[in-house]
């Protein structure tokens, strides 16, 4: 059976889905809403009790709630807005001093005073609720729908800021039809899982509609740890279907991350590095390995996808019942890729991620674990995972097809980048089935491109894709593995990996020194490398340098400015390029790369080295250290008519004001230098060039 | 009742039974507690975890790899 047919796993008797999903309900830690509403509650009181010493507001919200009850105070306490002004607060208490993401003291204040009066009203709603927002259903677990006619109270503007900081965009005010989809969305969700789908929606206080606008952008639905109880949806809910798995996919998040605040999920310590150490072997790793996830997001996803099996198998099984209602059965993921991804991620928590988690996370993992197996019984063998490759290797075949289908895209030139790939991949392919003794797959391969020529095979790239997964799916010994021993599979996962690697940058014509620069910065776990509007205008500016010229950059990092600068260079080799890093761990990853020889990589302290490295045409400014402390040094080593370009001057508001003094300083210093001539452009992360005159 | 009685009145009894007992399981007040954050410790999490969100500024700088925001493309839908 191949990869492409196989998308359901083999029913269950109803009852049996049924047991399943009370069970998933009842767990008195890791199922009972109410239960971790409580955990969450004796947290956030736990802060308010240690605000209250200092906050005369947080004492009246304290006292507020002590009068109330321990019950029925979910839809106040779990409030984004809320609870965001108690944590926020809390965090400043704690670490004076600007806090990013932070609503400001005062607003926090604001906040515990307009609860505590909403708390002394006997009122229970979200206290967002003030009249303006409608309810997405009549019971006590449905959201209210955010609209952006909300009035700028206390509420309304502290949320509007968050969100702002975050996604650099407003939700948006819902037509009448989009509640009236998501509402249906929300029926057909509790019709299919009548006890889960209450207790998911328990934790989402508040659903918004987003705009295609900031980092919500090609966002069909999302949440965040730090936005707890609202979950966000895309206007581009198609179908009821649709609708209800993405409401329950963001609704089990908030459980997941209201259970997070009151358990030990992961270790305490384990957001203070940024080790990457899952590969979500069905997403594509696009140009900065994308794929590569942090725990958190690891556990979440196996949270989300252990529960999406059920719900895709109960979706799948009462399809034609439902389907006169609620139109044909259209879902993300049906319930056999639910399960196979459940399934690895739990593998890999238990196998690569089980020292970073804290105790209930361990347990967690285990029990759901077991609730997977009693879904499908018929798990993969241990460490099987080419159906996972093979689901990414199909996935990036339609993205080609888009781009092949794509107005702007120009398809000559891109079937011109893509041949020399097809081409490798057609002959891995071959030589893999010829080695497993897969002849009449072989054959297929064979008659499709065995005499084709690279641009031929380039324009008929998505059609090869799916032609060989097919194949090595047909002489696969099952899903899981290629043959008995797996021996084989390793080519099969190398062939995936490397035409991922390739395809990505090819398909966004993307400089493949530049992506390779991108993949170490995210093997290190660097996240300052210069930006890609940044990177473009130093390979225009590199590509003037005039003959025999030379060029300094300041900051290697891990090559990413570099790899822009030698592409801006192309085939020119009259020009040396000098790039300067004191961080050695940079340093050598940087090195790894083969740059040509006009490159020269130095590792040390650049206030002391720029002394000794001659005079340059175009200096890149990046370093931190000299930018701000050295500028004079950088200066006498800009030759007369030589171009500066210093980058990130930028400085967000929740930047300290040193931050902001020494840009200041910069600034006044490159613009009022009598030899210079400057421009600050208001663009990608703040960027000054400036020429030095003749004299 | 014997045997054969109970599963004709209802096939699924013995699975059911261990879906209840496997994953229903009961918790006493000692092993909730063993799972949950100390309250002391709520300093040090709200530190470590405004690290964390600082961190994902810096992700967000290709939007495929947010958080838990699932983005579709032209073509394919992304899903975590």
């Amino acid at each position: 059976m191949t990869v492409a047919t196989q998308t359901k796993v083999a029913p269950q008797a109803p009852e049996v889905l049924g047991a399943i999903e009370r069970a998933l309900v009842a767990h008195p830690a890791f199922g009972d809403s109410r239960y971790i509403f409580d955990r969450l509650r004796v947290c956030l009181t736990y802060r308010l009790e240690r605000l209250a010493g200092h906050s005369g507001a947080a004492r009246e919200l304290l006292d507020a709630l002590g009068a109330a009850g321990r019950d029925g105070l979910e839809h106040v306490l779990g409030d984004t807005v809320v609870r965001c002004a108690i944590l926020h607060a809390h965090i400043q208490l704690e670490t004076p001093g600007p806090s990013p993401y932070a609503l400001p003291v005062e607003d926090c204040e604001l906040v515990f005073a307009a609860t505590a009066r909403h708390v002394r009203e006997g009122k229970r709603d979200t206290p967002l609720s003030d009249g303006s927002l409608s309810r997405l259903g009549p019971d006590a677990h449905h959201p209210w729908l955010w609209s952006d006619e909300h009035p700028a109270d206390v509420f309304g503007r502290c949320l509007r800021y968050l969100l702002k900081q975050r996604y650099n965009a407003i939700p948006v005010a819902p037509t009448d039809a989009e509640q009236a989809q998501v509402t249906r969305g929300i029926q057909l969700l509790e019709e299919l899982l009548p006890d889960l789908a209450p207790s998911a929606l328990h934790h989402a206080h508040a659903l918004a509609l987003v705009p295609d606008a900031g980092r919500w952008t090609n966002v069909s639905s999302a949440s965040q740890f730090d936005l707890g109880g609202t979950i966000f949806l895309g206007r581009s809910s198609v179908t009821p279907w649709w609708t209800a798995e993405h409401v329950f996919h963001e609704a089990l998040h908030q459980k997941l991350y209201d259970f997070r605040h009151g358990h030990t999920l992961l270790d305490l310590d384990v957001a203070d590095g940024k080790p990457l150490p899952v590969c979500a072997l069905w997403n594509p790793p696009r140009l900065h390995k994308a794929n590569r996830w942090h725990v958190h997001r690891v556990f979440a996803a196996f949270h989300v996808y252990a529960h999406l099996t059920l719900f895709a198998m109960v979706a799948e099984q009462r399809e034609a019942e439902l389907a006169h209602e609620y139109g044909p059965l259209r879902v993300t993921v049906d319930s056999l890729r639910a399960f196979e991804r459940a399934w690895y991620l739990g593998e890999r928590l238990k196998e690569d991620c089980w020292e970073l988690l804290g105790s209930a996370g361990r347990q967690m993992v285990e029990w759901l674990l077991v609730a997977l197996e009693f879904m499908n019984p018929s798990s993969p063998p241990p460490g099987a995972d080419i159906h996972l490759y093979l689901d990414r290797y199909v996935r990036e075949s339609r993205e080609a097809e888009g781009a092949f289908r794509d107005a702007q895209s120009d398809p000559v030139a891109l079937a011109e980048r893509l041949g020399p790939l097809a081409r490798d991949e057609v002959d891995g392919a071959r030589a893999l089935l010829a080695t497993i003794g897969a002849h009449e797959p072989l054959d297929r391969i064979e008659s499709a491109a065995g005499s084709s020529a690279e641009g031929d095979l380039g324009a008929r790239f998505p059609q090869l894709r799916l032609l060989i997964a097919e194949a090595l799916s047909d002489a696969a010994l099952d899903r899981y593995r290629l043959t008995e021993s797996g021996e084989h599979d390793e080519r099969l996962r190398a062939l995936v990996e490397d035409g991922s690697d390739r395809f990505h940058p090819l398909l966004a014509g993307y400089p493949p020194a530049v992506a390779d620069g991108r993949r170490r910065a995210t093997e290190l776990g660097f996240g300052q490398s210069c930006s890609d509007d940044v990177g473009r205008l130093l390979a225009v500016l590199a590509g003037a340098v005039p003959r025999d010229g030379r060029i300094l950059e300041l900051g290697t990092a891990v090559g990413v400015g570099t790899a822009w600068i030698t592409t801006g260079l192309g085939t020119r080799s009259d020009v040396e390029v000098v790039s300067v890093e004191s961080d050695e761990r940079l340093s050598n990853s940087a090195r790894t790369r083969r740059w040509p020889p006009y490159v020269a990589m130095v590792t040390a302290d650049g206030r002391e080295a720029i002394g000794t490295l001659g005079t340059f045409d175009l200096v890149f400014a990046d370093a931190a250290p000299i930018k701000y402390g050295h500028i004079e040094a950088v200066l006498a080593a800009l030759r007369p008519r030589g171009l500066l370009v210093i980058d990130d001057t930028h400085i967000g508001s929740s930047a300290a004001e040193t931050a902001r003094e020494r840009v200041e300083m910069l600034r006044r210093f490159v613009s009022k230098h009598p030899e210079l001539t400057s421009v600050e452009l208001d663009w990608a992360s703040g960027v000054i060039v400036a020429s030095k005159s003749d004299a | 009742m014997s045997g054969q009685d109970a599963q004709r009145e209802h096939p699924f009894k013995d699975k059911l039974e261990e879906i209840g007992r496997r994953l229903g399981e009961e918790r006493s007040r000692e092993e909730l507690e063993e799972i949950q954050i100390e309250l002391k410790v709520l300093e040090q999490w709200d530190q470590t975890m405004l690290k964390a969100s600082d961190s994902h500024d810096h992700d967000h700088d290709e939007v495929l790899s947010g958080d838990h925001d699932h983005v579709h493309q032209p073509i394919v839908l992304e899903l975590d």
